[in-house]
């Protein structure tokens, strides 16, 4: 019974094939019938297609019978356009003797006439739309009337065709993302990678936060928050405020692989694993400035002493005020001369206005010894001996002291530091550990130094006239994004490949890495604009609905290459990267005469090669003529620093003009003197724009003209100044000192003539 | 088929053999569906991630066999699927319908797929299967209708079926379809 059924509903739809096949070749005949009702077919949002479907589907368990193509023209037009269609098919239809609409109800038992449709059907050019919002935007444009297209709405249109939009959450509850705390993490292992994000001030859940953490109000609500997909899986209280977050692989051989996710926050770093709290590391601690551990030492003798006379009731258990005071005296003076000191010295000398509050303090903490905890200020991670990404791997801290740690897992010990110039703020590394590696810290005076792992262990600095907002490691390069809206390309041999500038202020920049084929890198603006870059060639164009501060690129849910973007008001927007998709440069790329030729070869080379290279890059025309006059400046300053201080050493008189004659002599008893010079010109030439410097120790006389100008000196002339000096009050009697008399020519070269030294009598 | 194979099938003695291409992403149910809908066999109690492709055969009421390669939805081993084409008389395509973020990337591949040149040229039957409707908050057959773009789909049959891959649910009437399909 059901086979013959099933067998006549073949046959019916066998049939109604058949008849809609010639009524199609019927309608092909004219060709502006079907023209003009595509054209008129409306394009709209997802939500008309919804509703289209809704339509169609009634009981959604039930199977939704489609309609083939020809009949589909024919019954889910559009009003206007099937009103149109119809009035001109019906009369090539009533022309073979057939009436569409009764045909159609007919051999579709879906149809629905025209009067009583709501839906439009979509035309095929919006199943290439990349989204709702973009199909919503475009407008409906005859086709005979083809209006032209803006060529920015044509790039955005290409562009946006690389990315699709999965997931966009309004409010997501975090309430100030930034860069250095989220993270891409498989944090089950399980293959579905979530959203980890380290909220400064987020406000979690209440049952989760302990009494302590509520009393404390610099902690609270501080937490780690996992995201699945779009929805909360899991929140965390953090003890302290964080400042960085990533994730690793402390294991090479423990399966399954589970990251740890750490989080770096005071001197401490927390680990998570597979999302509860799992491990706690402490770096060590730094020792003070000798000077600084000497004075605390002498006052914890002292502290020491006092104690135990107190003990025999023979002192009054205080400090003295003369060690007290010799302690403070070295302190200052050690701050004075620009050494970083601790918290507690600070205390001391600037806390403690009176010598009872510095003796109290001093008899409460001067036991303790004096070490100061590292504040981490940033963290990465470096794999050890693959570049896989379940590959193990160790941190690198970077700290506020501008000590760099190099921590080894499992056992957490530290097997290299290094030691900078300023507090390091970001970090970008390239390599692997046991091979070679390089790490360019941005530091937060606005340089980055570049630390390598060769046998010199080299480091190199370069200075920028701005402070810096990040850098990332890409394959054989570092890119340094500036907050002057600048993006530099540095080699791992510190040589500048290239740089350009972004249109509006970088919030984040992020590694892109997609296969082996595209390594590029993500930088996100405040304007909400977010490029992705290829070298320096803009290969997309993303627009988020807020300036983006967070950006991250990686495995999210299930899916791969997928940009996570938060904006500053906890928008989480979502976009995945087609697994087809081509990153081409949108423009051609203009040569920049600054930038150095070949510059992007560079790191393919072999390592002799590639130093040839280095050379010739400062062979390029620009780049040497600079070179050239720092050296020349350089060496000009060195050579004048040296005359100088020979001069002024020396005690020889310098006569580097013979036809001048010099003489100078001091008068008087003191405390006053009086200066004589007297200058002759013995030959033929006339001087012009000679000038007398005296000069003395300014700790011992005051001079009241120290110098005067001869604007012209005539041939045979004899010119006569004074001056008067004073000897200074501090100066004991019976001590006296030299008067040095310069006579130089001013020009293009400022010579000395002729330098002498006068002895100041006896006071 | 020869001619004694087609006179067989003809009188219902034989049943024809039909292959049938069975894709989606990864996480769909593909597996899951398919093992519900082999008889006498038991259960696996946990499926893992298909690599390559696998091939199953059951027999179905319809007097047909069906062949089906279940494919691998893994982002790597996608590029396997149209090397079927040429081969399939109809394609499954499996959505996980609780997952609304990976819409687009379902859609991505279903257009993809659409462009393929064999496909153009073979206008053979897709059944949809809108997966996990017993997971709440997923999206219903008509939104992921919506979601995938199946409307602008106008050159071959094609239907979307509500399915629970662990009871079974809706699969039968999917596969109903598709038989009735494949016999005209």
């Amino acid at each position: 019974m059901r086979n013959s059924e099933s067998s006549n509903r073949a046959f019916q739809n066998l049939r109604s094939n058949r008849v809609l096949g010639a009524i199609s070749s019927l309608l092909r005949k004219a060709p502006t019938v079907s023209s003009t009702s595509s054209s008129s077919f409306n394009r709209d949002s997802q939500s008309t297609i919804r509703d289209s479907t809704s339509t169609l589907t009634e009981d959604s368990s039930d199977p939704v019978r489609h309609i083939p193509a020809e009949s589909k023209e024919l019954d889910s037009g559009a009003d206007s356009a099937t009103n149109l269609s119809q009035s001109l098919s019906s009369d090539t239809l009533d022309a073979a003797g057939f009436d569409a609409e009764a045909l159609s109800a007919r051999v579709n038992p879906f149809y629905v006439p025209p009067n009583k449709r709501a839906s439009r059907v979509l035309r095929p050019s919006t199943l290439n739309a990349p989204d709702a919002k973009h199909a919503t935007s475009s407008k409906q444009i005859p086709e005979d009337e083809p209006a032209p297209v803006p060529a920015e709405k044509l790039e955005e249109e290409t562009v946006h065709d690389v990315w699709m939009k999965a997931l966009e959450i309004e409010s997501t509850g975090i309430l100030n993302p930034f860069q250095a705390c989220t993270a891409l993490v498989n944090v089950d292992g399980v293959g579905n990678t979530n959203l980890v994000v380290a909220d400064l001030a987020g406000i979690g859940k209440l049952s989760n936060a302990t009494s302590q953490n509520l009393n404390n109000p610099t902690n609270m609500f501080t937490s780690i928050k996992v995201f699945q997909g779009h929805r909360l899986l899991n929140e965390h209280i953090v003890p302290a405020p964080p400042v960085a977050l990533v994730h690793f692989y402390p294991d090479s051989d423990v399966t399954p692989r589970i990251p740890v996710t750490a989080l770096g926050s005071g001197p401490d770093v927390f680990m998570y694993h597979a999302n509860t709290p799992f491990q706690r590391f402490t770096l060590p601690f730094i020792k003070p400035h000798p000077q600084e551990e000497d004075a605390w030492k002498d006052l914890s003798v002292a502290v020491g002493a006092a104690l135990s006379q107190a003990a025999e009731c023979s002192g009054t258990g205080f400090v003295d005020d003369e060690v007290l005071q010799f302690a403070w005296n070295r302190i200052v003076e050690l701050r004075e001369s620009g050494a970083p000191i601790t918290r507690r010295s600070l205390q001391f000398i600037s806390g403690c206005p009176d010598m009872q509050s510095r003796r109290a303090m001093v008899n409460n903490e001067a036991l303790t010894p004096l070490l100061i905890q590292p504040d981490i200020s940033c963290m990465t991670v470096l794999n050890r001996n693959s570049f896989t990404k379940d590959a193990q791997a160790m941190l690198v801290v970077g700290t506020e002291q501008g000590i760099l740690y190099l921590v080894s897992p499992p056992q957490y010990s530290v097997v290299e530091q290094r030691t900078l110039l300023s507090p390091i703020a970001h970090l970008g590394v390239i390599g692997l550990y046991e091979k070679e590696f390089t790490i360019c810290c941005a530091c937060r005076d606005g340089s980055i130094q570049i630390i390598s792992s060769t046998k010199s262990k080299s480091m190199k600095r370069i200075l920028f006239d701005v402070l810096l907002e990040g850098v990332i490691g890409l394959r054989d390069h570092f890119i340094v994004a500036s907050m002057k809206k600048q993006v530099f390309a540095y080699t791992t041999e510190a040589h500048l490949m290239y740089s350009f500038s972004v249109p509006s202020p970088i919030t984040a920049i992020e590694k892109v890495e997609t296969n082996s084929t595209f390594c590029g890198y993500a930088v996100a603006m405040m304007d909400g604009q977010v490029h992705l870059y290829d070298g320096r060639d803009l290969v997309s164009k993303i627009s988020a609905n807020g300036s983006v501060c967070s950006i991250r690129f990686g495995d999210f849910g299930r899916d791969s290459s997928c940009l996570v973007m938060i904006t500053s008001t906890g928008e989480l927007d979502v976009r995945i990267l087609r697994r087809n998709a081509r990153l081409l440069p949108l423009k051609p790329a203009v040569p920049d005469p600054a930038v150095v030729k070949g510059a992007g070869e560079f790191q393919r080379c072999a390592v002799k090669i590639r130093r040839f290279i280095s050379r010739l890059l400062i062979g390029s025309a620009q780049e040497m003529y600079q070179k050239f006059q720092l050296d020349l400046m350089h060496l000009r300053l060195v050579a004048e620093r040296a005359t100088l201080n020979n001069t002024k050493r020396r005690l020889n008189p310098v006569c580097e003009a013979s036809n001048l004659k010099l003489s100078a002599e001091v008068k008087g008893f003191g405390p006053t003197y009086r200066i004589y010079v007297r200058l002759l010109n013995a030959g033929t030439d006339t001087l012009e724009n000679v000038y007398v410097l005296l000069a003395a120790d300014s700790r011992a006389y005051s001079i009241d003209t120290a110098g005067f100008e001869v604007a012209v000196l005539f041939s045979e002339q004899c010119v006569q100044r004074s001056s008067l000096m004073h000897a200074r009050q501090n100066m004991n009697e019976g001590v006296s000192d030299m008067v040095q008399v310069f006579v130089f020519e001013h020009g293009v070269r400022n010579r000395v003539l002729i330098a002498n030294k006068i002895p100041v009598p006896l006071n | 088929m020869g001619i004694w194979s087609a006179f067989l099938t003809s009188l219902g003695i034989i049943k024809r053999k039909v292959n049938i291409l069975l894709v989606g992403l990864d996480n769909a149910g593909k597996s899951t569906i398919i093992n519900g809908l082999k008889l006498n066999a038991a259960a696996p109690t946990e499926i893992v991630p298909t690599v390559g492709f696998s091939v199953e055969t059951f027999s179905t009421q319809h007097r047909l066999t069906f062949t089906v390669f279940d494919m691998s939805g893994q982002g790597k081993y996608r590029d396997l699927w149209e090397y079927y084409f040429p081969d399939v008389e109809a394609i499954v395509f499996v959505i996980d319908a609780s997952d609304k973020a990976r819409a687009c990337v379902a859609r991505d591949e279903l257009e993809t797929m659409l462009e393929n040149k064999v496909l153009r040229m073979r206008k053979i039957p897709i059944l949809f299967f809108a997966n996990k409707m017993d997971i709440d908050g997923g999206m219903t057959p008509s939104e992921c209708s919506g979601a995938l773009g199946l409307e602008e789909i106008k050159d071959r049959n094609w239907t979307i079926c509500a399915t629970n891959g662990l009871t079974g649910q809706g699969v039968s009437n999917g596969f109903d379809w598709l038989a009735e399909e494949l016999k005209s």
